[in-house]
């Protein structure tokens, strides 16, 4: 039907035009106030870096909103995957405790006073335990047979995760408490420029391997053993599922923190306005998305003005609930999104 | 609804009857009370030597807590109303926080804000010991003074007790670990404190234990943090005391006389802190006349968030003594403001001095690997940054310890750093240059 098909397509074409509109917002409006006619002037010359407000909007606003656009779009990637690999709507990026693995990785390091690194430091500890997690998820998912199986491991990897950080709580001062804490609230300020090339290299090879799999992921709407009977390999596709959610998140969590519910209300937004639960198609309607809002939160910390921020995740919140919220209640398509038709 | 009430009935009666039934089963033979008789008796015996046992174990222990008890205790023995038996009587210049009043045999102590949320003030009732508690006196606490033994909870407080000659007093610390004072360690090495609160875990059987006439500590107003409430429970005598809530240096050195009180030394407290005060107005008086006052930034960046001082703090009243322009004087609050990098770094990047107080930072390297856009503030590329961490133990840093009461030092070092000139013969005490 040629005449869907070009709605959905227009509909991704707004998407795109406000994930632009966002982005230009973010970069133009901060704290410090920089007219427009300069910050246009300050990206046509790029070689100019010396003026303040080329300054500003180079280290500090240019990457901070690349962050933003990276960090949203892999986690509703891996939000929608998990959403469909679990056949669980509440499903997210940080189901498989690689955010607990990571937030373990990070209160070692800043805990125990090892802390030399800094923000690099930051980002090896939590992908350390990121990776840690990973492993022995990988491991067993050659082992178990089933799905939920595997999701409850996941869960109980969170816990164990999250009992370690608690006992390293016992053993700490308030100073290095703050730095930990801080970290949990989610920033994405926090990647200068030097990082972001192995930031947008790990989330592109996930990114690629989450293309990959959405064909066999269409053929897991249908229920397992329908997607067996199409060929599906079950093991082989939650292998790589697994391998690219781990990079999509761990990445993320590692330069930016744990950041919440992202990851668990695009995918729904997007199956709700795009009327299909179509990997596919949902692929790039999920990165547009995902991106825009996470954006839009990014723009919301600097809402209160004077330069004072607002903690990230507080923001994720207060802008994914609603979002759930509405679909449920209005839409109800939360336990009925993956009856959506391909 | 009312289903769901019919099934609770129905279970908690079915619950009765079994226990009923199982009552009339208890058929209780001759051969089996005598047994159990035996039994009862055993262990009557067994207990009673176990208690006696650790009633003993007990007697030793509180005798090691409290072995270096000095004579001075002076209990009055007789009575005599007209007497007035606090001759030494604190005066307060700068704390805003406490006032004393005194009469005869009474001391009446009121801490005016005891956290920021607190709406009403907290008096307490400091009554010499061997006389009669005034009668018909509202007081949230009566305390016997003078203290004999003493548990602090804030690092911040083992100063006034070196300052006051007392320390022989201190039976226990929050967490060892985060104590500086080299006389509280060697005190620690000869096994004459217990820590309390190790890891922040409040240990409530160690306290019983050691039973202290008081327990100084403060409070923030929030439930979950707070460990006051549960220690007044059990019937110990807990001080508030709320310095950190002062905005100004000489405020809160001030309350060193509020721990004198509770000792009876406020002749040696009125000393020692005019002469606090004084080498404090004496450096202030310095830098009155200076015109070029050095920019300064202070803070850094937190995962995102920048906390800077605010213009009213008292971080902010010790760089307007010290002769600087603090980038944020304007500023109404007196807590920290949450900043986001951008906005420190364009208001900040010029700024003449970097003062980060940041306890891992040791070097100029340290700082660039953490977030290579320090580099960009023209203190970093001076050289200018300051950091308060020279005297720094495994997890504690002197500079929140001593310095409290040291303000004196503190605007030294300051003016050592932004005027030189100043003050030739002064060496950096709690300040690095990070090289």
């Amino acid at each position: 039907m040629p005449i869907r098909r070009n709605w959905r397509s227009l509909l991704l074409g707004c998407a795109f035009v406000l994930l632009v509109v966002l982005f230009a917002v973010s970069i133009s409006f901060g704290p410090v106030p920089i007219p427009i006619t300069e910050v246009l002037s300050v990206l046509s010359h790029p070689e100019d870096t010396d003026s303040v407000a080329g300054k500003i909007i180079w280290q500090f606003r240019l990457p901070q909103a690349i962050t933003a656009v990276l960090a949203g779009a892999s986690l509703s990637v891996s939000g929608l995957q998990m959403q469909t690999l679990f056949q669980n709507p509440l499903a997210g990026p940080f189901v498989l405790g690689i955010s607990a693995g990571a937030s373990l990785g990070v209160a070692l390091l800043v805990l125990t006073g090892w802390e030399v690194g800094g923000s690099l430091g930051i980002v090896g500890a939590s992908g350390a335990g990121a990776f840690a997690v990973l492993v022995i998820l990988l491991l067993s998912a050659r082992l178990v047979k089933s799905a939920t199986t595997l999701l409850v491991l996941g869960l109980l990897l969170g816990y164990i995760a999250n009992g370690l950080v608690s006992i390293l709580f016992h053993f700490t001062n308030s100073d290095r408490l703050r730095n930990y804490i801080n970290w949990t609230l989610g920033s994405f300020s926090n990647v200068p420029w030097a990082q972001i090339p192995p930031f947008a290299l790990v989330i592109a090879l996930g990114l690629l391997l989450s293309l990959a799999v959405t064909q066999p992921l269409n053929a897991l709407l249908l229920g397992e053993s329908q997607a067996r009977t199409l060929g599906v390999r079950l093991t082989w596709l939650r292998f790589w599922v697994l391998v690219s959610t781990a990079l999509l998140t761990g990445s993320v969590t590692a330069f930016c923190g744990p950041i919440a519910f992202i990851g668990v209300a695009v995918p729904h937004l997007c199956r709700q306005l795009w009327r299909t639960g179509d990997h596919r198609q949902l692929w790039l309607a999920v990165i547009v998305a995902g991106a825009s809002l996470s954006l839009l939160a990014d723009l919301s910390t600097k809402l209160l003005g004077r330069g004072i921020v607002l903690p990230l995740n507080g923001i994720t919140a207060l802008m994914g609930t609603p979002i759930m919220l509405w679909l449920l209640l209005g839409h109800n398509s939360l336990g009925h999104g993956q009856k959506w038709h391909l | 609804m009312a289903l769901r009430f019919y099934d609770s009935v129905r279970w908690r009666s079915w619950v009765f009857w079994r226990k009923l039934n199982r009552f009339w089963q208890l058929k209780i033979t001759r051969k089996q009370s005598c047994a159990s008789l035996i039994k009862g008796a055993f262990l009557t015996l067994s207990s009673l030597v176990l208690t006696v046992g650790l009633a003993g174990c007990d007697v030793n222990n509180s005798d090691q807590a409290v072995t270096n008890f000095p004579n001075n205790d002076q209990c009055v023995a007789s009575f005599d109303a007209q007497t007035d038996y606090f001759p030494q009587k604190a005066s307060i210049k700068y704390a805003q926080g406490f006032t004393v009043s005194y009469h005869k045999n009474y001391k009446l102590v009121t801490i005016n804000r005891p956290f920021p949320s607190a709406k009403t003030p907290l008096h307490y009732v400091l009554v010499q010991c061997g006389t009669p508690v005034p009668n018909a006196i509202k007081a949230d606490q009566i305390i016997t003074i003078p203290v004999r033994s003493l548990v602090v909870f804030s690092t911040t407080h083992i100063p006034h007790l070196e300052k006051l000659k007392v320390v022989d007093r201190l039976v226990g610390v929050a967490d060892l670990s985060l104590i500086y004072s080299p006389v509280i360690k060697e005190k620690a090495t000869q096994r004459n404190l217990t820590e309390v609160a190790k890891g922040g875990r409040l240990n409530i059987e160690e306290i019983i234990r050691l039973n202290p006439d008081l327990i100084t500590t403060f409070a923030v107003g929030n439930a979950e943090a707070d460990t006051y409430p549960k220690l007044m429970e059990l019937g110990l005598k807990v001080a508030l005391n709320a310095e950190y809530l002062e905005n100004s240096p000489l405020g809160r050195a001030e309350w060193l006389k509020f721990t004198a009180l509770f000792f009876n030394q406020e002749a040696l407290a009125n000393q020692e802190f005019n002469q606090i005060a004084d080498r404090y107005e004496k450096i202030a008086q310095l830098t009155q006349k200076i015109t070029q006052k050095p920019t300064v930034l202070t803070g850094l960046n937190f995962q995102g968030t920048w906390y800077v001082a605010g213009g009213k703090s008292y971080s902010a009243q010790f760089l307007r003594d010290a002769g600087a322009n603090y980038l944020w004087q304007e500023d109404q609050s007196t807590g920290s403001i949450p900043l986001s990098f951008e906005a420190v770094f364009a208001k900040g990047r010029n700024a003449d001095f970097w003062l980060p107080n940041a306890s891992m930072w040791h070097s100029l390297a340290d700082i660039t690997a953490s977030d290579p856009r320090y580099g960009e503030f023209a203190a970093f590329r001076k050289g200018q940054v300051f950091n308060n961490n020279r005297r720094q133990g495994n997890g504690a840093n002197d500079f929140w310890e001593s310095g409290v009461l040291n303000p004196d030092l503190i605007l030294a070092d300051l003016v050592k750093i932004f005027h030189p000139e100043l003050l030739p013969d002064h060496e950096l005490f709690y300040f690095q240059k990070l090289q």
